[in-house]
C-alpha cells in the first residue's frame, strides 16, 4: 500500500505542478494572481473533447492544439485586458476573477451543463513493485515531465526565458538593458496558459469535462505556489509534490477531507513561520 | 377617411386588442420553476424545468387546460436558484409578488428548507424534489414531494440484492455532505439488516475527481461490493473506472440517485458491466422515449433520468387543480391531490399519494422505481424497488 500511495501521489502531483508553472510564472513576471488560470486549463480540455473526442483527431495533436488555442486567448487576453494593470495586484486579481466567470459562462453556453467525457486514448495498468498505475496516468506523467523539462531548458538557454527570469527579477533594470517588458508579458501569459492548456488536454480522458472543471486544479495550483512561494518555480515543483504526496498517504490512511483540510493547514504553517513560502523570495 | 376618424378608430382598435390580450392573460395558469439552471446541479435543473414546459406545451397544443369548462393556457417561468438558498428565495419573491404564481415546483433541499415556510404562509402549492425528510412534516399542507425518497425505496433495493445477487462484503461510499451521510446511515442499516457484511464507509468532497487514494484503502478493505450511493453521476462514472483500474473485480450498485447512463459514460462499458442501479425510467416505455426526445429536441443533450418525475408531478398538480375545479383556491387545489391520485405515470405505473411512514402526512407522490443492470453499457430492468 506505501508504493500505491506514493504513485497516487507523485501522478497527482505532477499536475499540481504544471499548473502551477504557469500561476507561479505570471504572477513572477506581472505580479498578477491569475484566478482563471483553472479556464484556460479548461479551454485545454475543451479543445480536445471537440477535436480528439468528436473529429477523432489524433490524442497528441489535440493536446498540442488545445494548449495553442488556450495560449493564443491568454496573449490576447493579456494584451487588452491585464496589460494596463501589470504590477497592481488588487484590480488584477479582480479582471482574473471576472475573466474567469466570463470564460465558465462562454462553456457553459458552448458545452451545456452535463459533465462529458472522452474516450481514453491509452487503457490498461501496468505494475511498479507493487503500485498498480494506470496507463493513462502513465502517460499524463511522463508529458508532465517532458513539458517541465521543456520549460526548464527554454527558461535557463533562450533569449526569450532569460529575457523572462531578468523581467521577474527587476522590470526597471531589465527595461534599462534592453528587454522590451510589454512584449515579455504577453510571451509569459501565453506561456502560462499554453502549460495549463496542455494540463488540462492531458488530463481530459483521466477526468470528467464540464465548464467548471478549471476551479479545483486553479485552487490546487494556488495552494502549491503559496507552499513553495509566489514566484518560485522550483517551490512549484517541491510544493505540488508535496501536496500531491500529503493527499495521497492522508486520503489512504485517514480520509479525503482530512487531506483536504491537511493541504491548507500545511499552507497555514508555512505562511506562518515562512511567509514566502518554502522556495519563495521577498519582492518590492 | 380623416385623421381624426383614423385616430379614433386605431384608438378603439387598440383598446379592443389590449382588452383581448388582458383577457387572454388572465386565462393563463402560471407554474413557477425554481432549480439550479447553470452549475454542477444544471443536469437535474435543466429536467426540472424543461419537463412542465414539455407537458404544457402538449396541453396549450389542444387548445388548454380544462377547468370546470375553462380553458386555461399553461405558462412556465423559471428562475436559476445556482442551488444557493438566498437566490431561491430572491426567485420565489418574484414568483410570487410579480409573476403572480400560485403554483411551483422547488428542486433543492436548500431551496426547499429556505421556502417551506413561506410556502404555507404564502398558501402556494409546491412540489419538491428535496431528498431531505425535514422538507415534509406533519404541518405540510401546500408542500408535496414529489417522489419517493430513499427512505421509501432503499429497503426494497437491499432486500432484491439479497435475494438475487451472491456478493455480501460491502463498503458505502457517499458525498460529504447531508444528502450522503443520510444515505450512509440508511444503506449501513439496511445492508445489516439484510445480512451483509458492512466493512466500512467512506465520505468525499463532491468537487473530488481523483479517488484513487481513497479506492486504494476501500480494496485493501477486500469488498465484494462497492455501493456508490447518492455520488452524482459523473462522479460515479469516475470512481467505477479508477477503482478497476487499481484493479477492483467485484460490483458496483448504485442505490440513491438514477444515473445508469452518465456512469456507462464516465466509466466506460467495460468497467461498468454488471453494476446494478437505481433507475428512474424504464428505457423502453414509449412514454419516457417521447419526453425525452422533445427534451433533446429542446436543449440539445439527453435528459437525466429525473425528467419523468417533474413531468409526472406537474401532470398530477394539474389534474388536482380540475379537481379542485378552482385555479385561485389553492386550499382546494391541495386537498384535492388526494383525488387526483392514484393516476398513471407517463411509464404506465401507478402514482399514489403516500409518506405518512416517513414524514407523518400523506403529501408525497409515490413514483414507481426500476432495479436495472447494466449489460453491454445499457440499463437493463430487472425488478422494481416498491
Amino acid at each position: 500500500m506505501i508504493e500505491q500511495m506514493i504513485v497516487n501521489g507523485v501522478l497527482a502531483g505532477l499536475i499540481y505542478v504544471i499548473m502551477a508553472f504557469g500561476f507561479t510564472l505570471i504572477f513572477g513576471i506581472m505580479r498578477i494572481v491569475n484566478f482563471a488560470h483553472g479556464e484556460f486549463y479548461m479551454i485545454g480540455a475543451m479543445v480536445v473533447l471537440l477535436l480528439f473526442g468528436r473529429l477523432g483527431v489524433p490524442f497528441f495533436l489535440a493536446v498540442a492544439a488545445g494548449g495553442f488555442v488556450s495560449a493564443a486567448l491568454g496573449g490576447v487576453i493579456e494584451r487588452v485586458l491585464f496589460r494596463p494593470l501589470v504590477g497592481e495586484e488588487m484590480p488584477g486579481m479582480i479582471m482574473s476573477l471576472a475573466i474567469g466567470i466570463i470564460l465558465q459562462s462562454l462553456a457553459l453556453i458552448a458545452l451545456g451543463p452535463a459533465e462529458q467525457t472522452v474516450a481514453r486514448p491509452f487503457s490498461g495498468t501496468w505494475t511498479l513493485v507493487d503500485a498498480v498505475l494506470p496507463w493513462d496516468r502513465t502517460v499524463v506523467a511522463l508529458s508532465a515531465l517532458v513539458i517541465l523539462g521543456l520549460f526548464y531548458l527554454f527558461l535557463k538557454f533562450s533569449r526569450l526565458g532569460l529575457a523572462m527570469q531578468a523581467v521577474a527579477q527587476d522590470r526597471e533594470t531589465s527595461s534599462l538593458m534592453g528587454v522590451e517588458s510589454g512584449m515579455i508579458y504577453t510571451a509569459a501569459f501565453g506561456i502560462a496558459c499554453l502549460l495549463a492548456g496542455l494540463a488540462g488536454g492531458l488530463m481530459a480522458p483521466v477526468y470528467t469535462i464540464g465548464p467548471y472543471m478549471g476551479e479545483q486544479p486553479m485552487l490546487k495550483a494556488f495552494v502549491v505556489v503559496i507552499l513553495g512561494g509566489l514566484g518560485s518555480l522550483p517551490g512549484a515543483v517541491l510544493g505540488g509534490l508535496l501536496i500531491g504526496l500529503s493527499e495521497s498517504v492522508l486520503s489512504t490512511q485517514l480520509d479525503s477531507t482530512l487531506a483536504l483540510i491537511a493541504s491548507f493547514a500545511i499552507v497555514l504553517l508555512v505562511v506562518l513561520t515562512r511567509p514566502t513560502g518554502l522556495m519563495g523570495r521577498n519582492v518590492r | 377617411m380623416n385623421i381624426r376618424k383614423a385616430a379614433t378608430t386605431f384608438a378603439v382598435g387598440l383598446a379592443l386588442c389590449g382588452g383581448l390580450l388582458a383577457g387572454a392573460r388572465a386565462e393563463t395558469l402560471k407554474i413557477g420553476v425554481i432549480a439550479p439552471l447553470t452549475g454542477g446541479g444544471a443536469p437535474w435543473g435543466l429536467v426540472a424545468a424543461e419537463a412542465p414546459k414539455i407537458l404544457a406545451a402538449e396541453i396549450n397544443a389542444e387548445g388548454g387546460l380544462d377547468v370546470r369548462g375553462k380553458k386555461y393556457q399553461v405558462e412556465v417561468i423559471t428562475y436559476d436558484d445556482q442551488y444557493k438558498a438566498a437566490d431561491a428565495v430572491a426567485a420565489y419573491d418574484r414568483l410570487v409578488n410579480q409573476d403572480g404564481v400560485k403554483y411551483m415546483i422547488i428542486m433543492t433541499s436548500a431551496a426547499t428548507m429556505a421556502l417551506k415556510q413561506s410556502v404555507e404562509d404564502d398558501e402556494v402549492v409546491a412540489l419538491t424534489s428535496a431528498a431531505t425528510a425535514k422538507a415534509i412534516d406533519s404541518n405540510s399542507r401546500y408542500m408535496f414531494r414529489l417522489y419517493r425518497t430513499p427512505d421509501d425505496c432503499t429497503p426494497s433495493f437491499i432486500a432484491w440484492m439479497k435475494d438475487n445477487i451472491k456478493e455480501r462484503r460491502v463498503v458505502v461510499l457517499n458525498p460529504n455532505d447531508e444528502t450522503g451521510w443520510d444515505q450512509t446511515w440508511l444503506s449501513e442499516k439496511l445492508f445489516k439488516a439484510n445480512g451483509f457484511e458492512v466493512l466500512g464507509h467512506e465520505l468525499f468532497e463532491r468537487a473530488q475527481k481523483d479517488f484513487e487514494p481513497l479506492l486504494t484503502k476501500i480494496i485493501g478493505m477486500q469488498p465484494e461490493l462497492i455501493d456508490l450511493g447518492a455520488s452524482s453521476p459523473a462522479t460515479a462514472g469516475l470512481i467505477v473506472r479508477q477503482a478497476r483500474e487499481l484493479g477492483y473485480k467485484g460490483r458496483f450498485v448504485k442505490i440513491s440517485g438514477p444515473s445508469s447512463k452518465e456512469i456507462v459514460a464516465a466509466a466506460g462499458k467495460e468497467a461498468a458491466e454488471g453494476l446494478i442501479s437505481l433507475l428512474y425510467v424504464d428505457p423502453t416505455k414509449a412514454g419516457y422515449q417521447r419526453i425525452a426526445a422533445a427534451y433533446k429536441d429542446a436543449v440539445g443533450q439527453d435528459p437525466n433520468e429525473m425528467i419523468v418525475t417533474f413531468y409526472d408531478a406537474t401532470n398530477v398538480l394539474l389534474h388536482a387543480i380540475q379537481r379542485a375545479g378552482d385555479v385561485r383556491d389553492t386550499g382546494k387545489v391541495a386537498a384535492a391531490f388526494a383525488q387526483a391520485l392514484p393516476m398513471p405515470s407517463i411509464q404506465g405505473d401507478e402514482l399514489t399519494l403516500g409518506g405518512k411512514a416517513t414524514s407523518g402526512v400523506d403529501q408525497q407522490i409515490m413514483t414507481v422505481d426500476y432495479i436495472g443492470i447494466i449489460r453491454n453499457g445499457e440499463p437493463v430492468v430487472v425488478g422494481k424497488a416498491n
